[in-house]
């Protein structure tokens, strides 16, 4: 399902997501509906959710379900998240940041960076989990509460930490 | 008799995995020691755990076993199986 923006209510795309593509999409969420956000049949996106998609290509694949307050921004190098994942509430996936070597100009004011998350099926984010740019997250994996990720996690993998670390290996 | 010192072996070198995952001392382990008993012995440092047996024994747990484990004593049993095998 791809959206272009729409001056059209909340209430009315959620409506059109769920009837056309079984998707449950709260109308009291805070979706950026540019042409970049690609959604899955089936996905679920709770109350209080921002995700932003306007500055780079954001898809969600079929059967995910976040939960509210999640905050998702893709930028240049795209955000993936795959197919039957699960978001708790408040975990923040974030596919930029900024340079900081000038000392010179305020950090915002700096060029910003993206190198892309990507996230494979059937991941667990649980709550309060912070996913960084340059995040690769493999299928099956287990990352627990308040983990926060910014590099490469192995498929079926359960992570936890700051910075995250493999505790076990699903088998 | 030379099997059972190596089960003995097998069980301190287990509760001094234990003891260190789960941040107490040696003696306040024993066979019996359960997640009910240790306030320590929570979801994730059960896996913690696993993870340390694992490298420690160079032995691979099946995941029915890991879940299925709920003493210190059923740890040792199952190190054992996977070691006997």
């Amino acid at each position: 399902m791809k959206f272009g923006r729409f001056l059209i209510p909340p209430a009315l795309l959620s409506l059109y997501a769920w009837k056309k593509y079984g998707c449950r999409i709260s109308p009291r969420s805070e979706i950026e509906w540019s042409s970049k956000l690609t959604i899955g049949r089936g996905v679920n996106i709770a109350s209080f959710c921002k995700l932003k998609s306007s500055a780079g290509p954001l898809s969600i694949g079929a059967g995910t379900q976040i939960a509210p307050f999640c905050f998702i921004t893709s930028h240049a190098g795209g955000l993936e998240i795959g197919k039957d994942c699960m978001i708790g509430p408040s975990a923040t996936i974030a596919a930029n940041g900024y340079r900081y070597d000038d000392l010179d100009v305020p950090i915002r004011l700096q060029e910003q960076t993206s190198a892309g998350i990507r996230i494979g099926d059937n991941v667990w984010i649980a709550s309060g989990c912070v996913v960084l740019d340059g995040a690769e997250i493999g299928s099956g994996t287990i990352v627990t509460p308040n983990t926060v990720v910014s590099g490469r996690v192995p498929e079926n993998s359960v992570v936890q930490g700051n910075p995250a670390k493999v505790i076990f290996t699903r088998r | 008799m030379a099997s059972e010192t190596a089960v003995q072996d097998i069980s301190s070198a287990v509760i001094e995995i234990a003891a260190s995952v789960f941040e107490v001392a040696v003696n306040e382990l024993c066979m019996e020691a359960s997640p009910e008993t240790l306030d320590t012995w929570d979801s994730l440092n059960h896996l913690r755990l696993i993870t340390a047996i694992e490298t420690s024994f160079d032995v691979r747990l099946p995941m029915k076993t890991v879940l299925a484990i709920d003493t210190i004593e059923a740890l040792v049993e199952a190190v054992e199986n996977c070691r006997g095998k």
